[in-house]
């Protein structure tokens, strides 16, 4: 072990679970978009993210993202999942045909899947745990719905604390979501969303808008604030997932996060 | 072990291991959106293999204000001037031993050359990887 104080293993805290991975050769068309699918057997719809490279050996990999922001290539490569599919999605600007894109899509199972899932690992040989490596530590994860509005003041917020006495799950409806924490913990924060009129899940860009611009609400957010006085290193991790009331389209959406420390 | 029930490792499943935490300060450069957009990457020097991916938290402080919040390994960023909406997108692509943010800069509302202007941030990367594929 190179690096002792690198090894973080904490017995508070599940690792990630990498519930699915998937290795594909995506060839282009002059289509765009241009989207491909497959099932992928698990009887839920997984948490996707990943990377793409132009190469084989992946020397330079590009996050999977439907902004077209690749430099001079402009092409954006995204994955989705459903019930019973993955989706992967070419953009560009000026498409070319018979481009290999190479891929590798990783998943996660949301919060509220609470059957088996098939190993991942492919062999016993294989180093899971590197101890050259730090794992973060998952501190909370939960799947959440937007606020509804036609309930009025009363609700109950969501809320936490995190880093203190182990893993947090928090599955419900947004009034917002707080999650507590003090400083000098770090966490990160992943989004996924669930399009209930699609059916589809898809990793968010927490798009921030400095002014004015586009649909904020079809965003879900997570915004760091002081939750004590300055100076007194009191946080939360403010989870964001827009308004709804009963009989809207987005009424059943679902945000799903995870933090990590 | 006081708490073994809660001991949560799986050798069936793969998991993410975490390359490096680092600070980075980027200054998306302001320039003419001449044909409507302008693009570029910044590159910084960090310890990870080529087969990485990002999770960032992003600080800004400016004339919009204060933004403290989570981001992909992807984000936008709006802004005004002289009247247009000016769009940053923004996406980490990583390499052995650096990270680039790639950008690209657009007028959104027409395409007009606009002078946009320079935009700076920080980030806080979690450099994530997978060793085992």
């Amino acid at each position: 072990m190179q690096y002792p104080t690198h090894f973080i293993f904490n017995s508070d805290y599940p690792f990630d679970m990498v519930v699915y991975y998937k290795y594909y050769v995506f060839t282009t068309n002059s289509s765009t978009p241009q989207t491909i699918s497959f099932e992928h057997n698990l009887g839920f719809a997984p948490l996707l993210f990943g990377i793409w490279s132009y190469t084989e050996d992946f020397a330079k990999s590009y996050p999977l993202t439907d902004f077209i922001t690749a430099g001079s290539a402009k092409i954006a490569l995204y994955v989705e999942s459903d019930a019973t599919k993955v989706y992967i999605t070419k953009e560009q600007t000026k498409p070319t045909s018979g481009r290999k894109l190479y891929v590798k899509i990783y998943g996660f199972a949301p919060t509220t899947w609470t059957g088996n899932c098939k190993p991942t690992a492919q062999s016993s040989s294989s180093l899971l745990l590197d101890t050259d490596l730090a794992y973060s530590p998952l501190l909370a994860a939960g799947a959440v719905n937007p606020k509804d509005i036609s309930q009025g003041g009363g609700q109950t917020t969501l809320m936490g604390v995190i880093g203190k006495t182990g893993y947090q799950e928090i599955n419900g409806r947004d009034n917002p979501v707080a999650l507590y924490y003090q400083e000098p913990l770090s966490p990160t924060v992943i989004l996924w969303k669930t399009t209930a009129s699609t059916g589809k899940t898809k990793l968010q860009t927490n798009a921030q808008f400095m002014t004015m611009g586009f649909a904020n609400a079809a965003y879900p957010t997570a915004s760091y604030a002081l939750a004590g006085a300055q100076g007194s290193g009191e946080m939360a991790i403010q989870i964001q997932t827009g308004a709804s009331r009963p009989g809207q389209a987005n009424y059943d959406d679902v945000t799903h996060f995870r933090v990590y420390g | 072990m006081a708490r073994v029930k809660r001991f949560i490792y799986n050798s069936d499943f793969l998991t993410i291991a975490k390359a490096s935490r680092q600070v980075f300060n980027f200054t998306i450069p302001g320039h003419e959106t001449s044909g409507g957009s302008y693009y570029g990457t910044l590159t910084q020097s960090v310890d990870i293999p080529a087969n990485s991916f990002t999770r960032s938290r992003i600080k800004y402080v400016g004339q919009y204000g204060t933004i403290d919040m989570a981001v992909a390994s992807y984000f936008l960023m709006t802004a005004t001037k002289n009247g247009k909406q000016i769009q940053y997108f923004c996406s980490l692509s990583c390499e052995d031993g650096k990270v680039n943010l790639d950008y690209t800069v657009i007028n959104a509302t027409d395409t007009t050359a606009v002078l946009a202007d320079a935009q700076t941030f920080e980030l806080t990367i979690d450099f994530l990887t997978q060793p085992n594929t």
